[in-house]
């Protein structure tokens, strides 16, 4: 077999990977803070924070929006388009996936995490 | 006096014969036939008490001994005796022992079948069982309630009469998950054997006849972990409602990594069989595929992806042993490797490519580099960990979008291949005719829906796949090629199953009246009510008329898993599609009138009340009974429900609404955000609106594809196997 071919071939299909992978933005989802998610409106990223109980949640036809906030005091828009995970309301943590959006000021998730209380209570009890 | 348990007892006497039994195999090497006999006599032993202890923890189970902490975690009373069974297998340390069980009786099937490398693979199989033991003397599935938990029990008080288990997590109360895990532990466990024979070709420098019987056991560990992998996917279409079967999440990649390898390893075994080459690299993947079995194991078991799954993992006590057991094999293997390198001899696979070695040797290449990019991305959290503080998972989008080019030329070689592969060429009309065909179906079946051209390519490179397998199992001989081209058409008939599911399917979201029938995307369905008992079902009917259908699936708070909502899918399968129905939310009509959640100076509609919070307070901090007081202003009238504290408990302050005998009471508050939980006693008069149930209903696409699809590469890989055992013989 010839093994520069077979070189080629590897070489090759490493330059389409490498190059569907600077061709799109949304395959890494770093965890930021609000202000660096604010910065950086239209790239994919991720943030923890807690959901806002001063606010309400508002249901829509297509999801549902909240106000996240944050340990140091930011706060901001999120709109999800989909079903409010299980245990939203008493979630302590929230996890959001998606892109700050300038022009509305709002971030639309596409995915919306919820970490439970109880989940970390037990953790620290075992260890 | 500390009392040891008897099971843990019988892992320590496991571990010491075994430890004897490398002892005697190690001696044994210099080909002195009575430490060869020695080991063999202790290794039955070794099989006997394994047994024994399985037993042991499988009688704890059916007996309900809560005593033992696995148990009293795993197991209710009221499970029946099917799921106590699976029980063994629901948590860590009882999988390990299955696990320990499985690979001793693949040893015993080693040492009655006369293999030429006998001592060398028993001592790779005892190794593995002496690493597992040690994780299960670590932590043991036989340890008692007071050993584990001290703070909660008492080792000299006797446990109380009626004490019960904590029950399994409804979500593993599952027939599907009763077979999942030891389906795929047959996977795990068989890795160790390809292993074996690779150590011991490079022991013995022999590397021709160590491939014979270890392609057989490759083929049983592939099919067994894909078999495996398929029964935890279609467990989670069928239980969890996710609405799919697989969602790259660490857990389900780390079966696949090593499932992918064991594809490829066993296409370039295939070249080794037919043509003497590829050596090197049937031995590298051969190592590689089980270090792979081991790190996903440390994945999974070890806890360090918990943020990054939706799975829940075990406490991460475990995590230095299994790293330290993968390093062992990994530099034992790697040494050996390299050190034999140079030494390894095979002829070359010749400088054609357009042969059926040559396009085969590049779909080994291809499978193997998605796996690799597979794993990649499921270690990314612990990879990015070492540079930054906050480590960086990939997406789903990365494996989708990375499967698309990745999985074009896979399926494009495996056709090319198959073209080639020399028992009398195809002819060339029939092939244009298919795909052309082929093209024509994909592009009518997908041009109506708008992100086209994926689904497009896929679905007429599947249709070829179909085409090309049926039309050369149609014109030779059957019987020969049957394994390869089942396997292949199973591919085949998957890929169109993921097509037609993931993109022809459409998901509706309706919220519905209790009692009125209403049209939901492809249904008409009518809630019904919801069941008042501890495990409630909500209770719908599907079709109208004559011909609806009452159906009613679980919707309850469950406590074992964490006072989280349980709820069901229904799915009412069909040839075109099945139908997906999951009972969102259900929201009681009383609620929007009795229960409110106030913000301090906030106006709110209950129902006829107006209800400001005027604010929340403390009282009579410094006594012995303090109290919390909600100043709430009902229809402009001033009422001030509370809690009052006394001996470590609450007592509601509760208060009559002005001029009724309605209740007004404070149920929760929070002081630094001033908010207050309301309940207020709905009036005779008042207006209560109807209970409602939101519904996701569903429709999958033909989702029975997939099934099939992977029953046939399974069946494919099966028939394989047995049929080599049959030639040896």
């Amino acid at each position: 077999m010839n093994s520069k071919k077979i070189i080629l071939f590897i070489a090759g299909i490493g330059i389409l990977i490498a190059s569907i992978f600077l061709l799109s933005d949304d395959m890494m989802s770093p965890y930021v803070s609000l202000k660096e998610a604010k910065q950086r409106a239209g790239t994919y990223v991720q943030i923890i924070g807690k959901l806002d109980k001063g606010t309400k949640i508002g249901q829509q036809e297509k999801g549902y929006s909240f106000v996240l906030k944050e340990d140091r005091g930011g706060t901001m828009k999120v709109f999800h388009s989909g079903t409010k995970p299980l245990n939203f309301e008493h979630a302590e943590q929230i996890v959001i996936l998606g892109r700050y959006v300038q022009s509305t000021e709002i971030f639309a998730a596409d995915k919306v995490l919820v970490k439970c209380p109880s989940k970390y209570e037990k953790a620290e009890k075992r260890t | 006096m500390m009392i040891i348990p008897v099971g843990t007892i019988t892992i320590y006497i496991v571990l010491v014969i075994l430890v004897l039994v490398m002892f005697f195999l190690t001696k044994s090497a210099s080909g002195n036939q009575f430490n060869l006999v020695t080991g063999r006599q202790l290794y039955y032993l070794s099989s006997a008490f394994i047994f024994f202890s399985l037993i042991l923890l499988l009688s704890a189970f059916i007996f309900d001994q809560f005593q033992f902490s696995y148990v009293y975690e795993n197991s209710s009373k009221d499970m029946s005796n099917i799921y106590k069974i699976a029980a063994v297998w629901a948590g860590k340390e009882g999988s390990f022992l299955l696990w320990v069980f499985m690979l001793n009786i693949f040893g015993v099937i080693i040492l009655r079948s006369n293999e030429k490398y006998e001592s060398i693979l028993m001592m790779v199989i005892t190794i593995t069982q002496i690493f597992l033991l040690l994780l299960l003397v670590a932590e043991s599935p036989f340890r008692y309630l007071w050993e584990t938990m001290p703070e909660s029990f008492n080792r000299v008080a006797a446990l109380p009469a009626g004490f019960d288990g904590m029950g399994m997590n409804p979500l593993l109360l599952d027939p599907w998950m009763v077979a999942h895990p030891p389906v795929l532990f047959l996977g795990y466990a068989s890795a160790t054997i390809p292993f074996g024979y690779a150590i011991a070709a490079l022991l013995k420098k022999d590397y021709t006849s160590w491939l014979k019987n270890s392609y057989r056991w490759l083929l049983f560990s592939m099919s067994t972990l894909g078999i495996g992998i398929f029964l935890g996917g279609y467990w989670a279409y069928k239980v969890l409602g996710w609405g799919g079967y697989w969602g790259w999440d660490p857990v389900e990649n780390s079966s696949l990594i090593p499932w992918l390898v064991a594809v490829a390893l066993m296409h370039s075994m295939l070249i080794q069989r037919r043509t003497g080459s590829l050596v090197r690299s049937n031995i590298f993947m051969s190592l590689f595929y089980f270090i792979l079995v081991l790190y996903s194991t440390f994945l999974t078991r070890s806890g360090v992806l918990s943020n990054f799954s939706v799975h829940s993992f075990g406490g991460g006590g475990a995590s230095g042993y299994i790293i330290f057991f993968i390093l062992f094999f990994l530099i034992a293997g790697a040494f050996l490797f390299i050190t034999n390198f140079k030494k390894i001899e095979a002829p070359g696979l010749g400088e054609e490519v357009a042969t059926w070695q040559g396009i085969t040797v590049y779909g080994v290449i291809t499978v193997f580099i998605y796996g690799m990019v597979i794993l990649v991305g499921t270690s990314m959290p612990i990879l990015s960990s070492f540079f930054t503080a906050q480590p960086i998972p990939v997406t789903a989008h990365f494996y989708n979008k990375i499967s698309v080019p990745l999985g074009l030329i896979i399926i494009s070689l495996m056709v090319t291949a198959t073209m080639l592969s020399g028992r009398g060429s195809l002819k060339k009309i029939p092939v244009i005719i298919f795909a052309v065909l082929a093209a024509v179906v994909g592009i009518v079946s997908n041009i109506i829906i708008a992100d086209y051209l994926v689904p497009m390519i896929f679905t007429a490179a599947g249709l070829f796949i179909l085409a090309v397998n049926i039309y050369d199992l149609a014109r030779l001989n059957a019987k020969a090629i049957l394994p390869s081209r089942l396997a292949h058409i199973g591919v085949g008939v998957m890929v169109l199953g993921i097509m037609t599911s993931g993109y022809h399917s459409s998901t509706v979201q309706k919220k519905i009246i209790q009692g009125k029938e209403e049209k939901v995307g492809p249904v008409t369905l009518t809630f019904t009510g919801l069941s008042d008992d501890a495990k409630s079902r909500a209770s719908f009917k599907l079709g109208t008329g004559e011909a609806a259908k009452n159906i009613s699936m679980e919707y309850y708070i469950s406590k074992r898993a964490n006072n989280t909502l349980y709820r069901e899918p229904y799915i009412k399968m069909g040839i075109f599609g099945d139908i997906y129905i999951i009972p969102e939310q259900y929201k009681e009509g009383i609620a929007g009138v009795a229960f409110a959640r106030l913000k301090k100076g906030e106006e709110v509609t209950m129902g006829d009340l107006k209800v400001t919070l005027a604010g929340i307070r403390s009282a009579n901090m410094m006594s012995k009974q303090p109290a919390i007081h909600a100043d709430v202003i009902i229809n402009g009238k001033k009422v001030s429900p509370g809690v009052r504290f006394h001996d470590r408990h609450r007592h509601p302050i509760e208060v009559l609404l002005l001029g009724t005998k309605r209740k007004v009471k404070l149920q929760g508050w929070d002081m630094r955000n001033k908010t207050a939980d309301l309940y207020i006693e709905p009036g005779k008069k008042t207006l209560i609106p109807p209970d409602t149930m939101l519904v996701n209903v569903s429709e999958k696409r033909m989702i029975w594809l997939v099934w099939l699809g992977t029953l046939l590469i399974a069946g494919g890989g099966l028939l394989a196997m047995v049929r080599i055992k049959r030639s040896t013989t």
